[in-house]
């Protein structure tokens, strides 16, 4: 279940997984740091007074140097048809994702172990870090997290397959060079 | 990833010094030019950069064949020459500084820089780009065999 509460500063509604209680959050539109309430602990005017807005469509990447995540956040817009301080249970929607979270894609150490580490586990590496985005895109926000920790995962797969060789070889060669010298 | 910050300014230092280390060695010596099997006495460099096994055991160009003497050129200047080295990760290289300096400015000042929310999309683009590049520069064809080192 999610949390939903207004930024203190501009008011945006804002929407996070409720593991996040007690954690500091940064709103998308304003930057103010606010912790996480549980909910039902802030005071009226705070709390999610309203339903918020359709789920926009997935996949826009929003504005190009925004806080570092697209849209999907918080659409913010009071539904015309509930009566104004009315906070019930909000409807079961698809979840989505919190701007304020950011989950790692590893993309840039991907492509880096690609490139250095001349397996294929680089690419598997890749194809996870393009599925955390798409996932957070979508709302499914577990998803991309797990999706980061295989990225990650794969990434230093890549690495240690690379040093590891390399390392004993350098060690290899360094005995050689002293058993002749010796 | 919970670490503390204090573990992973550690951990940022010293990878950190490993890269200027590496960049270092990439300055002295050329690895174009490498040494790796023979005896190293009888050659004036230290054998430091192992060759690529990919290549090594097919003879084909993987898509970082011949980034390391890429950076070896461009730390000599010879910027041309280090993009027919690798196209590819010589264009890359803005964006991994950029990349790298808003984490260096994350961590030290607590600043977040803008950073760009890559569409899933751009990044199955960026795959296909980098495998199409893979299997392009071994294509022994003109104008593709410019793609090669």
């Amino acid at each position: 279940m999610a949390i939903e509460f207004r930024c203190a500063q501009c008011g945006k509604l804002l929407r996070i997984g409720d593991d996040a209680v007690g954690k500091q959050a940064r709103c998308p539109e304003c930057g103010a740091i606010s912790s996480v309430p549980a909910p039902g602990t802030l005071p009226r005017d705070l709390e999610a007074a309203s339903e918020p807005g359709p789920l926009p469509p997935s996949g826009q990447p929003g504005s190009p140097f925004g806080p570092g995540s697209p849209g999907p956040v918080g659409v913010g817009q009071p539904n015309p048809y509930q009566a104004p301080g009315q906070y019930g249970q909000p409807q079961q929607q698809p979840y989505r994702p919190s701007a304020l979270l950011d989950v790692p894609n590893y993309l840039v150490q991907a492509i880096l172990c690609t490139v250095f580490c001349c397996l294929p586990f680089g690419i598997v590496a890749i194809v996870f870090a393009a599925q955390v985005n798409g996932k957070l895109a979508a709302g499914d926000y577990q998803g991309a997290v797990s999706c980061s920790h295989s990225a990650r995962t794969w990434c230093w797969v890549s690495f240690w397959l690379v040093i590891v060789p390399i390392i004993l070889g350098f060690l290899i060669m360094l005995a050689g060079i002293g058993a002749r010298m010796g | 990833m919970c670490q503390s910050p204090r573990s992973r300014h550690c951990t940022l230092a010293a990878v950190a010094m490993a890269v200027l280390a590496g960049l270092v060695a990439l300055f002295l010596v050329d690895p174009a030019r490498p040494t790796f099997g023979r005896d190293p006495r009888s050659v004036g460099a230290p054998v430091l950069f192992p060759p690529c096994p990919l290549h090594a055991l097919t003879g084909l160009h993987c898509p970082g064949c011949g980034t390391l003497r890429a950076l070896h050129q461009m730390l000599h200047g010879n910027l041309r020459t280090a993009f027919w080295l690798n196209p590819l990760m010589v264009s890359s290289l803005p964006f991994v500084a950029y990349w790298c300096l808003s984490g260096l400015v994350r961590e030290v000042s607590g600043r977040r820089m803008p950073r760009f929310f890559l569409p899933a999309a751009w990044i199955w683009v960026l795959l296909g780009v980098i495998v199409l590049f893979g299997i392009a520069r071994n294509i022994p064809l003109y104008p593709l065999s410019l793609l090669a080192p």
